[in-house]
């Protein structure tokens, strides 16, 4: 095992983590989310959230990443189900914000509301900024294991790090929100903020597709179409 | 009389090993917490109590008889966990989307009425579900039909059902430690998250009901 062999499995590892993470948590595109939904905040407290929800950012995909094969073993889940899950979630809050009346903005609160760092997790983590279907890519990418302590190793620093970048990408995006949103102005990020939502709704269909496709594949009259499907795939629990 | 003992030792296991992992006491612990609000620890202990009890009952209860009941309204375990799964759904659904009052003054409930709670929701979607249940109809349903080991067998499935239900009562009990450990932002992290998992295990047991349904159709329609 030669340096450059580790080097290029880190450069590999590391590329794989953020070219398969950051297009699907794409913190630009969920940007005008976070910010209507943090509609009368102030910038302080906008800035408190970013750095929360980065940080909470980094906890899920480094857990799912990490531990996310293991939870769903445990829970006897299986990714397709993950995937209708949190379509379902990501459909209803598009939704909500499609008819969200832009309204209500005018009376910025001067004190920091409390309710809104409740709401740092969820739901402007967990549905908004890394949705489903980066859950499901992060538990994929890290049930791919390497062999050998040291591989695990370089997996796991080139998952740090990669990581970690994507958070600061969603600090940097997130913190700096606001003056794109000054300098667009208030008509125009309605818009934006529709497209958004709408983009959002279709992404959640999206991610519910294609968890309701993988189940169905596992139907014994899809057979015929895919011969690939196992017998092991049956429920757990059958009837005598 | 060595080997019975080994018998009913790895009986208790195998419904233990089986029960453990779904009923989930440790996830269930912060969603209790949640249930809970604001009682007292005496409060909580108590329903604590109650939860593990009713838990035991229904899991006992589910062995035994629980065969017997399905095919007395002619009912199937998929059918089970189809309405099942869809009322765990429902009840994550609103764990996930409700607003968090961490400012509003605590909501005093009376012991009546937590107590009445015991049984519905707490025990019956939450702690044992239709998963739960629908694994211990199989245990039941799975015992050898001769009269002598049935007796055995079924005091080693109660042995292994009542160390679920002190797992359960000890993880109840001690859950505001955890809460106290975990910190008001940590307590809605881990709940927010359980409530995503419980919405996921719910749409899992959905699609495990309507895959055996759809499995025994497709072998109906097409014999091969």
């Amino acid at each position: 095992m030669t340096f450059s062999d580790d080097l290029r499995q880190f450069l590999t590892a590391l590329l794989l983590v953020i070219g398969g993470l950051l297009p699907i948590v794409n913190p630009v595109a969920s940007a005008p989310v976070f910010l209507t939904m943090t509609r009368g905040s102030d910038a302080a407290t906008r800035a408190k959230l970013a750095v929360e929800i980065a940080a909470s950012t980094f906890m899920l995909l480094m857990g799912s990443l990490v531990f996310g094969a293991f939870v769903l073993k445990l829970f006897g889940l299986s990714i397709p189900v993950v995937q209708v899950a949190g379509g379902a979630v990501l459909i209803a809050l598009a939704w909500n914000l499609l008819h969200d009346d832009g309204q209500a903005d005018e009376t910025p609160d001067t004190k920091p509301n409390p309710k809104i760092i409740m709401r740092a997790f969820y739901p402007l983590t967990l549905p908004v900024t890394v949705d489903p279907g980066a859950i499901s890519v992060a538990i994929t990418l890290g049930a791919n294991h390497a062999h050998g302590l040291e591989r695990v190793a370089i997996s796991f620093v080139a998952a740090l790090i990669g990581v970690s970048l994507i958070s600061v990408a969603v600090w940097l995006v997130y913190r700096y929100a606001q003056h794109v949103q000054h300098w667009i102005g208030h008509t125009r990020m309605m818009v934006v903020l529709r497209l958004s939502a709408f983009i959002l709704l279709c992404i959640g269909v999206q991610i519910s597709w294609n968890g309701v496709r993988n189940l169905a594949r596992e139907l014994p009259f899809a057979m015929t179409t895919s011969p690939a499907t196992s017998p092991s795939e049956t429920p757990a629990v059958e009837t005598k | 009389m060595n080997v019975e003992f080994r018998q009913l030792l790895e009986g208790a296991l195998l419904a233990a090993a089986a029960l453990l992992p779904i009923v989930n006491p440790l996830g269930g612990a912060p969603v209790f917490l949640a249930m809970t609000g604001s009682v007292d620890d005496a409060t909580r202990a108590m329903l604590a109590r109650r939860v593990a009890v009713n838990g035991f009952i229904l899991l006992v209860a589910s062995v035994l008889v629980g065969g017997l009941v399905l095919e007395f309204f002619g009912l199937s375990v998929p059918v089970v966990q189809i309405a099942g799964g869809l009322v765990v759904c429902s009840l994550a659904w609103k764990l996930l989307n409700e607003e968090p009052n961490a400012d509003a003054a605590p909501v005093v409930e009376s012991r009546a009425t937590l107590a009445t709670r015991a049984f519905y929701p707490m025990t019956l979607p939450l702690t044992v579900g239709p998963g739960s249940i629908s694994v211990a109809i199989t245990i039941g349903a799975n015992y050898p039909s001769t009269s002598q080991p049935f007796f055995a067998d079924v005091i080693s499935s109660v042995l292994g059902i009542v160390a679920v239900c002190a797992a359960i009562y000890a993880c109840f009990r001690y859950s505001r430690r955890l809460g106290v450990l975990l910190g008001a932002t940590g307590t809605a992290v881990i709940l927010r998250l359980s409530a995503f998992i419980l919405l996921c295990i719910g749409v899992q047991i959905i699609w495990n009901g309507a895959d055996a349904l759809l499995a025994a159709r497709s072998t109906l329609a097409s014999p091969n």
